[in-house]
C-alpha cells in the first residue's frame, strides 16, 4: 500500500507537479491578498462607526452635564435619531443616507429609561443589550438583524456623571449597519469572484509557462533518441543549452565519451581473445586431425596426449586470467585487506623464484621492510607477475632488485631489474590485455599475455597505482604503489 | 572406498569415474540431483564428489539436507563458478573442499585423498623408498648411506612427494603445498626446482625416483 503511493508520486510529472505547484503558490498569495484587503475594509468600517457613536456621546454627554437636566434637550438629541429612523423606516431606504440610530439613556441604579428613542422599547428592549460581565468588563458588541431585514449594531457606554462619582450614565445605543454590511457582503462575492479568475488564470498561465519552461527537456529526448553506437555524441553537443540543461548534456556526454572507449576497448578486447584462443586451437585441432589421419604408434599417441595437455593448461590458465580480469572490472567486487609486512610476502614469492633464478644466475637482493594494506592473495598475485617478468626478461647473470618503500600515506614496491628493456613507444601499450613487448620471445614463453593487465587491474582494485620506467638496455623498474590506510 | 559421483555432464563423470576406478575406488554416478540423492539415502559412502549446477535438485540443497541429516559423508563440491561467494557458501554448508571447472585430475585426486586422509592419521616421520631416506624431523636426505645437501625449500619439495609417493602431484598442487602459491602462475618454476632437486637426488643413480607425466605433473615412486 504505502509502496504503491510512492510509485505513483513517482509517476507525477515534472509538468503536473510545476503545475500544481504553480497554482498553488499563486492561490494562497492571491487568498491572502484578499483576506488583508477585506481586514482592511472590515477595520475601517469598524473605526467608522466607533467615530459615530463618539461624536453622538459627547453631545448626550454634554446634555447630561447640564443641572438640572434639560429632558427636552436629550429628547431631542435621542427623538431626532427617531424622526430620522421612522423615516427610513416608513418611506425610501437611501444606502447613500448616514447611519440611523436608536439611543437610550438610562441611569443603572433605576430600571426605568431617562429618555429613549421612540419605538426603541419595541424593537430593541432593554436587556438584549451587551451588559458588563461578573470582571466589570463590557461584553463585546452585539449584531442583529430587524424582523425588516436591517441589521443593528448594539452597544452600551458608560458616561460619567460630575456630581456624583458612583452614578454614571449607561448608554444603550443600536446603530444602524446595514449598508455597511450590504458593502461587505458585495466586497465578499467580488473577493470571490477575483479569487476564483485569479486561479484559473495561475493555472493556465503555469501550464503555458511549464509547456514553454519544458520544451528543451523534449528536444533534449528527442536528440538523444537519434543517438546510435555509430555516432555517439554528434546531435546533442551541437545545440545551445539552457545553463542547467547544459550541465546535464555535459554529464551526458561525458557518460557517451566513457561508453565509446569503453565499446571500442571491448570490440578490441574480443578481436584479440579470439586471435589469442586461435593458437592454441590450432595447434590442438592439427595435431590430432594428422595423428588421427593414420595409425601411430603408442608412443606416438602418447606424444600428442602429452602436447594436448600442455595447450589445455595454456587455455585453462587463459580463461581463468579474463575471468579474473573481468570480475576486477565490475564495481560489485569487493577485496579483503589486510594490514601485512610486505618483506614477508616478498621473500615468499622470492623463495618461489630462488630456483628459477638461480638457473640463470639472476641474483634477487630485496631491502626494506614496510607495512602494507593489501588483500594478501592479489598482492602475492601482482609481486609474482612482476617477478617472473623481470627474471624473464632479463639476461643471463643479472640481478633483480626488490624495494619496499614506506611512506606516510602510502606504500610503494619497486621491482627493478638491469634486463633487457623496453622501448618507450611500447610503454603505454605494455599494460593492455595480451599486449607483448617482445613478440619473437613470447612466443616461447608460457605466459598468456595478461600479466600486467592482471597486475593493473589488481592495483585499482586496492585504488593504487602502477607506473614502468624502462631504457633499451638498462632495465625496467615498475613501481606499485598501494594506498596506506592506517585506520583499519 | 566408496565414492559417489553426482554430476549431470554424464562425460564428465564417465572420465572421473574411469580415472578414480583406475586409482582404486568403486564407484557410483548419478546424473541428477533426485537420483544422487536417491543414493545417498540408501548406500554408504565415503565421499561424495557434487556438482552444483544439477537438474531437479542442485547440489546446494543435496549438500544442505545431507548436512541436515546428520551424516558424516565428506563432500568435494565441483562447480564452474569461481566466484569467491561461491566457495565460501560452499564450505560453510559444510563441504569439505571446492573445485573449480576446468581442473587437472591429479589435482582432483590429491584432493579426494587428503580429505579421506583427515582424521587421526598421523604424518609419518622417516619415509624410505629404495635406498632413499628422508627424515622429517632432522631434515636429513640420506641415499645409499650417504647424505644429500638440499636447501629447505628443495627439502620440502622432496618430502611432499616422498610422503605422497605414487601420486601424480600436479605443479598446482606442488606450488600450494611447497610455496604457498595459491595460483594457476604461467611460469615453469616447479619444473625448474624438480629439475633441481632431480639434479641432487637422482642424477648419480641408476634407479631414478621422480618420474614426469608429461602436461600432468610428477610422480614419486621406486619403478
Amino acid at each position: 500500500m504505502f509502496s504503491k503511493n510512492a510509485k505513483t508520486k513517482m509517476q507525477w510529472s515534472l509538468a503536473g507537479r510545476l503545475i500544481t505547484l504553480y497554482t498553488i503558490t499563486a492561490s494562497i498569495s492571491l487568498l491572502l491578498a484578499c483576506g488583508f484587503l477585506y481586514w482592511i475594509l472590515l477595520s475601517n468600517i469598524d473605526h467608522e462607526h466607533q467615530a459615530l457613536l463618539s461624536a453622538e456621546l459627547a453631545e448626550l454627554h454634554k446634555a447630561l452635564q447640564q443641572s438640572p437636566l434639560d429632558q427636552t434637550l436629550l429628547k431631542q438629541l435621542v427623538g431626532e435619531e427617531s424622526k430620522h429612523a421612522d423615516e427610513v423606516h416608513s418611506a425610501s431606504f437611501h444606502p447613500s443616507s448616514a447611519h440611523y440610530s436608536y439611543f437610550r439613556v438610562l441611569n443603572p441604579q433605576q430600571q426605568q429609561p431617562l429618555v429613549e428613542t421612540t419605538n426603541m422599547s419595541s424593537l430593541f428592549p432593554m436587556p438584549i443589550f451587551p451588559e458588563l460581565n461578573k470582571d466589570r468588563l463590557l461584553t463585546s458588541d452585539v449584531k442583529i438583524q430587524t424582523e425588516d431585514k436591517r441589521i443593528f449594531l448594539l452597544m452600551t457606554r458608560y458616561l460619567p456623571n460630575n456630581d456624583d462619582t458612583d452614578n454614571t450614565w449607561k448608554i444603550q445605543a443600536a446603530l444602524n449597519v446595514t449598508q455597511d454590511e450590504i458593502l461587505l457582503l458585495q466586497y465578499q462575492k467580488m473577493l470571490g469572484i477575483v479569487l476564483l479568475i485569479g486561479v484559473c488564470f495561475s493555472t493556465l498561465a503555469g501550464f503555458w509557462v511549464t509547456r514553454k519552461g519544458l520544451r528543451p527537456l523534449n528536444k533534449i529526448t528527442q536528440a538523444i533518441q537519434t543517438i546510435n553506437i555509430h555516432h555517439l555524441h554528434e546531435t546533442i553537443s551541437s545545440e545551445k543549452w539552457p545553463k542547467e540543461l547544459a550541465l546535464l548534456v555535459a554529464a551526458f556526454e561525458e557518460m557517451l565519451n566513457r561508453l565509446d572507449e569503453s565499446f571500442a576497448r571491448l570490440s578490441q578486447f574480443s578481436a584479440d581473445l579470439a586471435h589469442e584462443l586461435r593458437t592454441p586451437i590450432n595447434n590442438l585441432m592439427g595435431e590430432t586431425e594428422i595423428a588421427l589421419s593414420r595409425q601411430r604408434t603408442l608412443s606416438e599417441y602418447q606424444q600428442l596426449l602429452e602436447s594436448n595437455m600442455e595447450e589445455f593448461n595454456r587455455l585453462n590458465r587463459m580463461i581463468e586470467e579474463l575471468l579474473f580480469l573481468s570480475r576486477a572490472e565490475s564495481p560489485e567486487t569487493k577485496i579483503e585487506c589486510r594490514l601485512l609486512a610486505l618483506e614477508n610476502e616478498l621473500e615468499t614469492i622470492a623463495t618461489f623464484y630462488e630456483s628459477l633464478a638461480a638457473d640463470k644466475k639472476i641474483q634477487i637482493r630485496m631491502t626494506g621492510r614496510a607495512k602494507i594494506f593489501a588483500d594478501p592473495l592479489l598482492l602475492r598475485r601482482a609481486l609474482n607477475n612482476l617477478i617472473a617478468n623481470a627474471i624473464s626478461y632479463t639476461d643471463m647473470r643479472g640481478e633483480i632488485y626488490i624495494q619496499a618503500i614506506p611512506s606516510e600515506h602510502y606504500t610503494e614496491v619497486h621491482v627493478c631489474d638491469n634486463g633487457t628493456g623496453i622501448e618507450t613507444g611500447e610503454l603505454s601499450k605494455i599494460f593492455d590485455r595480451f599486449y607483448r613487448a617482445d613478440k619473437a620471445r613470447a612466443k616461447n614463453t608460457l605466459g598468456t599475455g595478461l600479466g600486467l593487465s592482471l597486475v593493473k587491474s589488481i592495483m585499482e582494485l586496492h585504488k593504487g597505482t602502477v607506473s614502468i620506467k624502462s631504457k633499451i638496455g638498462q632495465g625496467t623498474t615498475v613501481i606499485l604503489r598501494f594506498p596506506f590506510n592506517r585506520g583499519v | 572406498m566408496h565414492i559417489l559421483i553426482i554430476e549431470d555432464e554424464y562425460k564428465t563423470a564417465l572420465f572421473l569415474a574411469k580415472g578414480l576406478k583406475e586409482e582404486g575406488f568403486v564407484i557410483d554416478i548419478a546424473v541428477n540431483g533426485m537420483d544422487g540423492q536417491h543414493n545417498i539415502d540408501h548406500i554408504h559412502y565415503d565421499l561424495i564428489i557434487l556438482d552444483v549446477m544439477l537438474p531437479e535438485k542442485d547440489g546446494w540443497s543435496i549438500l544442505t539436507d545431507l548436512r541436515l541429516s546428520q551424516k558424516q559423508i565428506p563432500v568435494l563440491l565441483l562447480t564452474a563458478r569461481d566466484a569467491v561467494e561461491d566457495k565460501v557458501k560452499g564450505l560453510e554448508l559444510g563441504a569439505d573442499d571446492y573445485l573449480v571447472k576446468p581442473f587437472a585430475f591429479s589435482e582432483l585426486l590429491a584432493r579426494i585423498r587428503s580429505i579421506l586422509r583427515r582424521g587421526p592419521v598421523r604424518e609419518i616421520n622417516i619415509v624410505t623408498i629404495a635406498d632413499l631416506e628422508v627424515d622429517a624431523i632432522k631434515h636429513r636426505v640420506k641415499r645409499n648411506g650417504a647424505r644429500i645437501d638440499l636447501t629447505p625449500k628443495e627439502f620440502q619439495l622432496l618430502l611432499l612427494m616422498a610422503r605422497r609417493q605414487g601420486e601424480v602431484l600436479s605443479r598446482t598442487f606442488i606450488a600450494e603445498q611447497v610455496w604457498d602459491i595459491n595460483f594457476n602462475s604461467d611460469t615453469n618454476v616447479v619444473d625448474v626446482a624438480v629439475r633441481r632437486l632431480r639434479r641432487k637426488v637422482d642424477d648419480d643413480f641408476e634407479h631414478k625416483l621422480i618420474h614426469t607425466v608429461r602436461g600432468v605433473g610428477y610422480v614419486f615412486e621406486k619403478r
